[in-house]
């Protein structure tokens, strides 16, 4: 890879798909270092907020506190504040108690099954100091009529007479801490691939020999065109990378039937929140974590540079 | 596999942003990756990313009334910023991009296509140039206390996240043991004003010890079930 000449062209994004909680774009014009570096930083180092502390007052549920409060700390929050939300541990209103309103949420579950009926114990139940950190809601707006939803995530079921009471403290953290705070459901990408298909010798290929390579792909990347009987490219992203249409032609003594080679420059990234924050702002989120990543070597590298950048505040940060 | 997926890590990135070229000497044929270009590099994939959102979100307007159109938030330098962009014109996205390319010697692979015509929006390419402005408003943040030490105080508390976030966090247990030992950080810390990379270094996160009613057992266990 020549890495001057990648790096010299300006990247360029363009999306293909944006829900709440997926995202579907390109990325090109850059390297793999980039790309795998945004992806990164998406999965393991954009805040969120998680539950963290959990005192339980009283719980006569079948599950032990241990495993209500785990199950509690991997409940997804609503985490825009969290950007701009401060660390417990670098806290200076609390002095790292970890309990103040600049760096936690309080959360408070009260619930006590009456009834015969066994009664889910929801993340719904959950109730929040902070109206902008809240149990993130997986109702369908589509299915308004169903009785299924309208449902948060189960924490316990109880049964006639059980009991639970317990208060929570949620705070700011990153996925490189513990994966509860990563934003991200999953963050892939890959590599467009770039098919070119030997015409000639496709040509020498009968009918039901073309069905059978076009078969072996275990995705459906090929596709005969039923009009010209010849073998066309529907979904090049379907590609694995398995190389089960090149270990097929070379069986079929057709060794340079296709070529299929990864593009060096092109990155398909695939997107999906836990809901905690959406998609779009996962992405914008990395992009700021990354700028700061790159400020925080600058500055620890070049002294009189930065003292040049950042003045007095330079020098307070280096603590000179 | 040939084309298996090559894991390429961050360092590479680290590292390629902290060689310092010589800029007085910048040739373009040869151009040297600097961190003002690297800045400018991230910013770009930036600026590409909100202008599609900005496109797609114009198309939701209709159906979301709540969203404001072309007003995005976006965090800089520890605050909030609303942008506001508004669509260029044609021929005024054509004239940006000539400016572009004038304005970036160090772009030689650059082409120019009227089917992709990248457009950038106003009030990110001024950022994109000014690099004081993005610490002129981290400055400018709000502080509880309207006393300037704390502002500074609090403009190094976040410095300091971006800098733990680059401290590899052990998977150990905690024992009174470092939490005593995290106390006595502190106390050093507000004593003798070390660099950050020290303070990073020192900086492991600790869930806080509290000493609740029924005993400190009891609050263990449910610091390290969360």
């Amino acid at each position: 890879m020549e890495g001057g000449v990648s790096y010299a062209r300006m990247p360029r994004v363009k999306i293909r798909e944006l829900k709440d909680d997926y995202a579907k774009f390109e990325l090109r014009d850059t390297d793999a270092s980039i790309a795998n570096a945004l992806r990164r930083v998406m999965i393991a180092e954009v805040p969120t907020v998680a539950i963290d502390l959990v005192e339980i007052e009283v719980n006569s549920s079948v599950l032990n506190d241990e495993f209500i409060a785990h199950r509690l700390g991997l409940i997804p929050l609503t985490s825009e504040r969290a950007m701009s939300m401060r660390f417990s541990r670098d806290c200076d209103a609390c002095d790292g108690d970890g309990q103040c309103e600049f760096c936690s949420v309080e959360f408070h579950l009260r619930v006590k099954c009456m009834t015969d009926q066994t009664l889910d114990v929801t993340s719904k139940d959950l109730y929040s100091s902070d109206p902008t950190v809240s149990p993130v809601d997986f109702s369908d707006p589509s299915a308004t009529d169903s009785p299924d939803n309208n449902r948060g995530i189960i924490i316990v079921k109880l049964r006639r007479g059980q009991e639970l009471k317990l208060r929570a403290i949620a705070r700011k953290g990153i996925g490189k801490d513990h994966a509860k705070w990563s934003p991200a459901a999953t963050v892939t990408f890959m590599y467009e691939p770039e098919i070119h298909i030997n015409e000639d010798l496709m040509e020498t290929l009968t009918l039901e020999e073309k069905r059978e390579w076009v078969d072996s792909s275990p995705t459906r990347v090929f596709e005969i065109d039923p009009v010209t009987q010849q073998v066309m490219v529907v979904d090049a992203e379907a590609y694995t990378y398995d190389d089960e249409v090149l270990k097929k032609a070379e069986a079929m003594g057709k060794p340079g039937l296709v070529e299929i080679i990864a593009r060096q420059d092109s990155f398909i990234f695939t997107v999906e929140s836990t809901g905690a924050v959406k998609a779009s702002q996962l992405v914008l989120n990395a992009i700021e974590i990354l700028k700061q990543k790159l400020d925080a070597v600058r500055l620890s590298e070049d002294t009189v540079e930065a003292d040049d950048q950042f003045g007095e505040l330079g020098a307070h940060m280096r603590g000179g | 596999m040939k084309n298996n997926f090559r894991l390429v890590r961050t360092e590479e990135t680290r590292t390629s942003s902290s060689t310092q070229g010589i800029r007085e000497t910048e040739s373009t044929m040869a151009p040297e990756w600097t961190d003002e270009k690297h800045s400018m590099y991230i910013k770009s994939i930036e600026a590409s990313f909100v202008n599609q959102l900005y496109d797609s979100k114009q198309m939701k307007t209709s159906y979301d009334s709540a969203t404001t159109s072309g007003q995005f938030k976006v965090l800089r330098g520890g605050c909030w910023q609303k942008i506001n962009f508004e669509r260029v014109n044609p021929q005024m996205s054509r004239i940006n991009q000539c400016h572009d390319l004038m304005e970036n010697p160090w772009i030689q692979h650059y082409r120019f296509s009227s089917k992709q015509r990248s457009i950038v929006a106003p009030s990110l390419q001024e950022s994109v140039t000014t690099t004081s402005n993005v610490v002129d408003l981290g400055q400018r943040k709000g502080v509880p206390s309207g006393s300037g030490h704390l502002h500074l105080c609090e403009s190094r508390i976040c410095h300091k996240d971006m800098l733990c976030s680059d401290t590899e966090m052990s998977d150990q247990n905690f024992v009174d043991e470092e939490v005593k030992g995290k106390k006595q950080n502190k106390k050093s810390k507000v004593k003798r004003q070390r660099s950050l990379i020290s303070d990073a270094q020192s900086n492991d996160q600790m869930v806080p010890n509290r000493k609740s009613s029924s005993g400190g057992d009891f609050t263990k266990n449910f610091v390290s079930a969360a």
